[in-house]
């Protein structure tokens, strides 16, 4: 499925390019090339990132044609990035809120659960382990001024 | 001779015990930092500004300097071992380090880097020191049509430099652009695309992006999949990092031509260590007889990068010294710590404050020579400290990323910065579209407008004015030529290999 691929890969571009070339040009005054408005770039850009987009997705029927496209469905791992993903968010949400230790903890156990099989200890010593250096190198070495633990009460 | 003496009292106070001292902590929190994947000099340089509050300048500005391009050397490690950079400037690196440290030549990846690094600081030096005066009247008389060219030009290279279709990189280098002009735009005040959020109006944070783009796409891709990528300590032994005749032979003109590239570039604001790094790159892919090479294993698309980091990092004093114009984030951190002490950087630095400018060179000889001497043997410990069972050391990097783009400017949104560009690397690695391209078109995008503006005032409105200046018309020819052969290069590579190369970035499916 290589060609469905690129074709897929091109069409997103092409449409992201067209997206932002239309939304861009109805809010930004475009100017003209000779005194550029803030309009300008996105919808230039925009309308070439569709341009190669669907050279790109053309470029995948030609491959198909001669017969370079392998047909081989690729296997889209789902969890992983959910849990990665999770895992930086948990640190974006809890920094603000609990402060630097628990974001760390938190993220640190989230970004376990990615890994089979799933080790409870070994999650819970390795947030340990890492909160600790965590503290040693941002806080105590590189004095950040990170609140450490906001108790919300 | 004028310059004997300049070099007489720079080593004068760069060979004191303190400058010493503190060029050591430098240059080895430096390859510390630029080793772990996640922080950058720009996150460490900002952390560690208030420490030199207590120093005195010219001691303050070498530790800075030494963290600064100490980095650089550092930042290869993790490229070549985990196919995650260590800075920016070293994400070329990965393209030719990672395959040959599949090929159990990570060592002699790590020690070939470690001496480009050298060269091309040593270059880099010689550069600074001979030229510093000339090379920053010549840059002042680019105008903003001529850096208009040359980052057009750096871009086309940058996208040429991929093994994947030419397209995608172009592509990405567009997305990239449009990807920076999310915030308040400059010139006209408008916030595009902000959609109400005030926290973007500087637009994504560079780094953020970075490590999310790279750092995070990279371990979603990797953790459970099915390769090894713990490495063993065994691997490395200090025999095998020795390099192969054939390693040297293939190494030195890249190292020197790219020093040279480096060079230029460091000197250029707004083009620092990261475009000469693709840039030569892309040069040596050019250049070599075997192309193919490039992207599984090549030595030269190893040293090539480095040489011109390194070459780069120590060039972008120039116009940070004698003319106060920061090259980049960075530099404008240590014109900072210059005006803490109330020293005002210009073309009168040179001529009123010989010894901070000599002895500021001088250190540069010392620390890169304390770089080499710390990297060859430590190179074991650098290793050791990325040869944690993977399942261990990934929740710490994803920790270093996070903290790390939290930190510099302590805004959570900067995390979540993170959190949708790694979502969007690793969809952009499903779909085998390269990243590096993206990187360099966000970076030089904003300047690419500002120039292309400015250079269309300056000549009021008349396009063809732009290309009748003398250099600009050599570069839009060199931008031209450059994708034609390169048009050209992939059509006739098309016939003899008709499979598309799998970038050696990391292949997702299962």
């Amino acid at each position: 499925m290589l060609d469905r691929r690129e074709l897929t890969g091109g069409l997103l571009l092409a449409a992201v390019g067209a997206i932002v070339a239309i939304y861009g040009g109805t809010h930004y005054a475009m100017g003209s090339v000779i005194s550029m408005g803030p309009g300008m770039v996105p919808v230039s850009m925009g309308v070439l990132l569709a341009v190669f987009g669907l050279i790109n997705a053309v470029g995948a029927y030609s491959a198909l044609s001669r017969g370079h496209a392998e047909p081989v469905l690729p296997k889209v791992k789902i969890a992983v990035p959910l849990v990665i993903l999770a895992s930086v968010l948990a640190f974006a949400i809890l920094i603000g809120s609990l402060g630097l230790l628990p974001a760390v903890a938190g993220s640190v156990i989230v970004a376990t659960l990615a890994e089979r099989p799933i080790r409870p200890l070994l999650s819970l010593k390795l947030a340990a382990g890492v909160t600790v250096m965590a503290w040693l190198i941002f806080v105590v070495a590189m004095r950040l001024t990170i609140p450490l633990v906001n108790w919300p009460f | 001779m004028d310059i004997l003496q300049n070099i007489a009292l720079g080593l004068g106070v760069a060979l004191t015990a303190i400058n010493l001292l503190w060029c050591l902590i430098g240059v080895f929190l430096g390859t510390l930092i630029g080793v772990l994947p996640g922080l950058g000099p720009l996150a460490a340089i900002s952390m560690l500004f208030p420490i030199t509050y207590h120093l005195e300048p010219t001691t303050a500005m070498i530790m800075l300097a030494g963290i600064y391009y100490g980095t650089a050397y550092g930042g290869s490690t993790a490229s070549i071992l985990l196919n995650i950079p260590g800075t920016t400037s070293s994400a070329v690196t990965c393209l030719d380090g990672y395959p040959m440290s599949k090929q159990g030549r990570a060592g002699v990846a790590l020690a070939m880097t470690a001496v480009a690094s050298f060269l091309g600081g040593v270059v880099g030096i010689v550069v600074l020191s001979v030229f510093a005066p000339a090379v920053a009247s010549w840059a002042l008389s680019f105008g903003s049509a001529e850096y208009f060219f040359v980052m057009v030009l750096g871009l086309v290279a940058a996208s040429t430099v991929t093994d994947g279709s030419v397209i995608k990189g172009l592509a990405m280098v567009v997305l990239g652009i449009l990807l920076a002009t999310v915030g308040m735009d400059p010139q006209s005040g408008v916030s595009r695309f902000t959609f109400g959020s005030l926290s973007v109006l500087d637009g994504f944070s560079i780094a953020a992006l970075a490590m999310g783009l790279f750092g995070i796409a990279e371990i979603i891709v990797s953790v459970r999949s099915g390769e090894d990528r713990t490495l063993s300590s065994k691997d490395i032994t200090l025999r095998s990092l020795i390099p192969t005749r054939d390693d040297l032979r293939r190494s030195w003109w890249p190292m020197l031509r790219s020093s040279s590239i480096g060079s230029v570039f460091g000197t250029l604001p707004g083009t620092g260590p990261t475009v000469a790094a693709f840039v030569s790159y892309g040069v040596e892919k050019r250049l070599a007889d075997e192309p193919e090479r490039f992207g599984k294993g090549a030595i030269e698309g190893v040293v090539a990068p480095e040489s011109a980091n390194n070459a780069a990092d120590q060039t972008a004093f120039i116009p940070t010294l004698t003319l106060g114009v920061p090259g980049s984030a960075t530099m404008a951190l240590m014109i900072g710590a210059l005006m803490v002490h109330g020293i005002h950087p210009g073309p009168n630095l040179v001529s009123e404050q010989p010894t901070l400018f000599w002895g500021l060179v001088m250190s540069f000889w010392v620390g890169n020579v304390l770089l080499v001497i710390l990297n060859l043997p430590l190179i074991g410990l650098w290793v050791r400290l990325l040869t944690v069972p993977y399942r261990i050391l990934y929740p710490a990097i994803i920790i270093f990323i996070c903290v790390g783009a939290y930190s510099v400017r302590y805004s959570s949104f900067d995390v979540m910065v993170v959190f949708g560009f790694g979502f969007l690397g690793y969809v952009m690695r499903l779909f085998r579209m390269p990243a590096a391209p993206l990187l360099l078109g966000f970076v030089l995008g904003p300047l690419i407008e500002q120039h292309f503006r400015r250079a269309m005032v300056l000549a009021r409105g008349d396009l063809t004015a732009l290309v009748e200046r003398p250099i600009s018309a050599v570069l839009l020819s060199i931008t031209i030529l450059l994708l034609i052969w390169t048009f050209w290069s992939h059509r006739r590579q098309r016939r003899h290999v008709p499979q598309e190369q799998a970038l050696p970035a990391g292949d997702v499916d299962d």
